[in-house]
């Protein structure tokens, strides 16, 4: 049986600019992030990041636009677990072969106040630790889209609300296109814009303010 | 490399692993320095001929212990090389009784003392014509016999009994796993084939030579030539042996090859979200791939490493307890990169789950 998890959804987002797709679980939040991040293929359709429409991409050039042209935040981070919170940063590095980045990692750290756990090993940060490395990943690459799946999931109020200024702040200071995927509407009202998702359809566009 | 940093990190895991390669590599490596020993034990006497051919009655089927050449056959052989460079050799498979009484069994060559089939002593001192009763014996004979130079050791033939002193020690090797003893090919006429007045016995059991081009010329009537490999190779019964060992040999790199490719298997089966989160970040199969071979390349040759030394350790304790053992840098070399070659083959399969994993698990196995 075909099931459509993202149906009709049309929508673009400039640089510096930060939207929240929000929604009920199971309406394509996360099958839309998917596609926008080149790790799903949609069945029709286009996607176009910096001009090339990723719909039409083999895996290995999906791969490359990944490691060049998008930073992805996990939900609790993903992060390599036995490596340290600068190794998980420079990771990007070694994948992209960017020698650069291992003197960003340092700024990065800094930046985002991780400074004093930056050679803590994954499985010893907490969880908003985690989340800023996770951010901080994601930024080491200089990605021109930043795509974040319920980057405060696991954190409270409090914690949440700090990753996600952290991470809006970033965006914006770098001229990044970000799209966070959340099922908090408080956090979603930190960001430009808000789009509502349902049963794999974009039903409205809120302002943040109004929502 | 993140490949080694996990390594580093996981160190228990990859010890464990480690130490699982080390055995089986060991267990191999054993089995090769066994089987070779044993290979070698049936027939180094062979091998230590100072020849580059061997001719046979032509209906021994290159045994040396079922040839027998008469003195026309032998003049006949060594005509196609010359005198200085060929040498009547005679064979004799019989039991001895030591000096305590113990009877024990040896082979023994007759030979003609100035030719090349003369073994050079390592102590004591060369048999000369005048030594009809006097023996060379090899190390092991020594040793299983308990005697020492000066010794007498009584020779059993047929229901004869034959007093020959030790006068040397060589390193003549064994032939059907029997420590070897050279006397004068007269005397060992006698103790094969003792005669009455005008019986004809065969002169030798073979000859040795030496010359590069002698196997490949046509031999004359009554004879066949053989390369001494050739002459090793078609010893009675080796073949069956050989054929055992081979096959030991076999199973015992394609279980390492086995166990190591399980283990490696496991282990990206474990890792299977990790892989998803790198390729999610956009890593390449290739760079996960590359990550895990150079993480077996480490284990593997550290294993093997661990392997090589217990082998070398174990070796040096049997070598001198008579089990024969052949491990040289021939059968390390060969070994660890038989080894290198099957563990990486069987890690060959984790890359192919590998290649197989889809970055969307980094998104779906979130915790």
């Amino acid at each position: 049986m075909r099931v459509d998890a993202v149906r009709g959804v049309s929508f673009a987002v400039a640089a510096g600019e930060c939207v929240a797709i929000v929604g009920p679980s199971g309406s394509g939040k996360t099958t839309l992030l998917a596609m926008l991040g080149g790790l799903l293929t949609p069945s029709s359709g286009s996607i176009d990041l910096g001009g090339r429409d990723l719909s039409r991409l083999a895996k290995p050039d999906l791969a490359r636009v990944r490691r060049e042209s998008v930073g992805f935040i996990f939900q609790a981070g993903n992060l390599v677990p036995y490596l340290t919170a600068r190794e998980n940063i420079e990771l990007i590095g070694a994948i992209s072969h960017k020698r650069h980045v291992k003197q960003r990692a340092d700024r990065l750290i800094a930046g985002l106040g991780l400074s004093h756990r930056a050679n803590a090993v994954a499985t010893e940060l907490s969880g908003g630790e985690r989340q800023r490395v996770a951010i901080a990943r994601a930024l080491a690459n200089e990605p021109d889209v930043l795509l974040a799946d319920e980057p405060t999931a696991n954190l409270d109020l409090v914690r949440g609300s700090q990753v996600v200024r952290a991470l809006i702040k970033e965006v914006r200071r770098r001229e990044i296109a970000a799209i966070i995927v959340t099922h908090d509407r408080e956090m979603a009202r930190l960001t430009d814009r808000i789009l509502d998702m349902r049963d794999g359809l974009l039903h409205d566009v809120k302002d943040p303010v109004e929502a | 490399m993140l490949g080694l940093r996990e390594i580093w990190r996981r160190r228990t895991t990859f010890v464990l692993i480690g130490l699982v390669v080390a055995l089986v590599s060991y267990l191999v490596l054993m089995i090769n320095a066994l089987g070779l020993g044993l290979q070698d034990e049936f027939g180094s006497a062979v091998k230590r001929f100072d020849a580059d051919a061997i001719a046979f009655d032509d209906g021994a089927r290159l045994a040396i212990n079922r040839s027998e050449l008469s003195e026309s056959s032998v003049e006949a052989i060594r005509s196609q090389a010359t005198e200085e460079r060929s040498a009547p050799l005679g064979f004799l498979m019989t039991d001895y009784r030591s000096g305590d009484g113990e009877v024990l069994a040896t082979s023994i060559f007759g030979y003609d003392p100035g030719t090349i089939a003369e073994p050079q002593p390592i102590a004591g001192r060369p048999l000369t014509d005048a030594d009809a009763r006097g023996l060379l014996v090899d190390r092991q004979f020594l040793a299983d016999s308990s005697a020492v130079i000066g010794d007498s050791v009584t020779i059993l033939r047929d229901l004869r009994a034959e007093q020959f002193e030790i006068v040397g020690v060589i390193d003549g090797g064994s032939f059907a796993f029997l420590p070897v003893a050279y006397m004068l090919r007269s005397s060992w006429q006698d103790l094969r084939y003792p005669q009455g007045d005008g019986d004809v016995v065969p002169a030798a059991s073979i000859v040795l030579m030496q010359g590069t081009d002698l196997v490949d010329t046509e031999a004359g009537s009554g004879f066949v030539l053989a390369s001494k490999d050739e002459a090793f190779a078609n010893i009675e019964g080796l073949a069956d042996m050989q054929g055992t060992i081979w096959a030991l040999r076999f199973f015992g790199y394609a279980i390492s090859a086995g166990v190591v490719g399980v283990f490696f298997y496991v282990l990206t089966l474990q890792k299977v979200s990790n892989i998803g989160l790198l390729k999610a970040l956009g890593a390449s199969s290739g760079f996960v791939a590359g990550q895990t071979l150079l993480q077996a390349g480490v284990i593997v040759v550290a294993g093997l490493a661990i392997a090589t030394l217990w082998a070398g350790l174990t070796a040096s304790a049997l070598g001198g307890g008579g089990i024969p053992i052949v491990l040289t840098g021939t059968v390390y070399l060969t070994s660890g990169v038989s080894l290198v070659v099957t563990a990486l083959l069987a890690v060959l399969f984790s890359i192919r789950s590998i290649m197989r994993v889809d970055p969307i698990i980094a998104l779906a196995q979130q915790h």
